[in-house]
């Protein structure tokens, strides 16, 4: 119990860790795609930045709206950062305190529920704009939780197990993402869409909705929030990086993808991005699910 | 007026400045069936691979269940020594420990049998029972055996 624990703790501080320095990737890669120099000043070429960032955050005054309904309005950021890092648990190391005999199951289990955080967050504000952003992010992340279930579908009949280190391990013999390459362009089209991320980030919005669902949040609740998205995008390229390749360290570069993404693509439009979903990408999954995993029966 | 040091002005080039580059750059597209034929290559290659590389693992895993099922009786009878000599050790401890006490039946709580059932045959005790006499931790470490490996 005591290892698990102690594990458990480590990885938490680590990932929030590597979250910080995400953020400060993020903005000097933004940065960089723009021809500017993004944050240098502070400490050694800016590198304790997102500490600083963290510590104003923190010491913020904490502000709730009027008319929010206050305890789920306080309550979400913390939910939301909650599930955010009981994700971590699935870790697909080869040194394991403990073995997740269901691992996808709990992944795609704990996925879902992030919806309803962020539903949460937009409902609980009272505010015209959050409601908007929620539903809208809601809506978009639901339609392409289909079709990543039915992409990771496909990678879990290759290895015909839920666990997480045996669905590495079924890339040892070769990458499974040269299987069938456009579904792997495909899940990097849905992992975007499914964090809400630019181009799909549809949730943020603010040429239309100012900041989106977390418009009311201040100070630590925009901070938890801030850590629950940019750690959901560490666990998704990580989970790509499993599923695709055998080696974790191909998790930084579909991590990089997403800033890549970010920097240079314009938004996309939300009926186009919701028929992309139901008109192409479901049926696509879906007959490579048919066509393909006979082939496992047959030889 | 005499020049500081070999200074020359800014001009420019000998002949002018070349012309202006301002046609449009179109990249060089890839053939598609060469993009297709190469994507069809590569994916009949990659199962090809993989759907050997499975057969072989398969085979593997066969082996191995096999090999555990020659195991488990050995495993077993290793498993039913240790709770005898867990019952062993018990009785002792008891008899040692419950001496003095008038009346005091082995293997009994105030003549109720706890290791027999009513058709006074054996059954299992709890965890707790069994361990009473040992190390805390020897129980913990039995009752999560499976979580720890």
């Amino acid at each position: 119990m005591i290892q698990h624990l102690i594990s458990t703790i480590i990885t938490y501080l680590l990932i929030l860790l590597g979250v910080a320095f995400f953020t400060l990737l993020e903005r000097k890669a933004l940065g960089y795609f723009q021809i500017r120099k993004g944050p240098n000043k502070l400490g050694i070429m800016g590198i304790p930045q997102p500490l600083a960032d963290a510590l104003k955050l923190f010491t913020k005054e904490w502000v709730t709206p009027n008319f929010s309904n206050y305890f789920p309005f306080i309550l979400t950021p913390t939910i939301m950062l909650i599930l955010a890092l009981s994700m971590w648990q699935l870790f697909p190391s080869f040194m394991l305190t403990s073995q997740m005999t269901l691992g996808m199951f709990l992944f795609l289990c704990i996925s879902s529920l992030t919806v309803y955080t962020t539903l949460m967050a937009g409902w609980t504000s009272n505010s015209k704009y959050a409601l908007l952003g929620a539903i809208r992010a809601m809506a978009q992340t639901i339609s392409y939780e289909v079709t990543m279930t039915l992409i990771i579908m496909f990678y879990l009949f290759l290895t015909m197990e839920m666990d997480i280190v045996s669905v590495r391990m079924t890339n040892s013999p070769i990458w499974t993402i040269t299987l069938f390459f456009p579904l792997s362009v495909m899940w990097l089209a849905v992992i975007l869409a499914e964090t809400n991320r630019a181009p799909f980030d549809f949730a943020e919005g603010e040429s239309e909705l100012v900041s989106g669902f977390n418009i009311e949040y201040g100070g630590a609740g925009f901070a938890f929030l801030f850590m629950a998205e940019y750690s959901n995008i560490l666990m998704m390229s990580l989970m790509t990086s499993c599923l695709l390749t055998s080696t974790l360290i191909m998790s930084i570069p579909v991590a990089i993808i997403f800033l890549w993404a970010r920097g240079s693509l314009p938004r996309y439009r939300y009926d186009l991005l919701m028929a992309m979903a139901w008109k192409s990408f479901l049926p696509f999954s879906l007959a490579t699910l048919i066509a393909l995993t006979p082939l496992l029966f047959y030889f | 007026m005499a020049s500081a040091g070999g200074y020359t002005q800014d001009l420019p080039p000998q002949g002018g400045y070349g012309p202006i580059d301002w046609a449009k750059r179109i990249p060089k597209r890839l053939n598609g069936y060469a993009v297709f034929g190469g994507f069809i290559a590569v994916t009949a290659a990659s199962w090809t691979i993989f759907i050997h590389r499975r057969r072989i693992e398969k085979r593997h895993e066969l082996e191995v269940n096999d090999a555990r099922i020659a195991v488990f009786p050995l495993y077993e009878a290793e498993r039913h020594r240790m709770l005898l000599r867990l019952h062993r050790q018990n009785r002792d401890e008891e008899r040692e420990l419950m001496k003095n006490v008038p009346g005091w039946e082995l293997g009994t709580f105030y003549g109720e049998p706890v290791y027999h059932n009513l058709r006074d045959r054996f059954h299992h005790v709890t965890l707790e029972e069994l361990y009473a006499h040992s190390k805390w931790y020897d129980m913990y470490t039995k009752a999560f055996e499976k979580l720890e490996h």
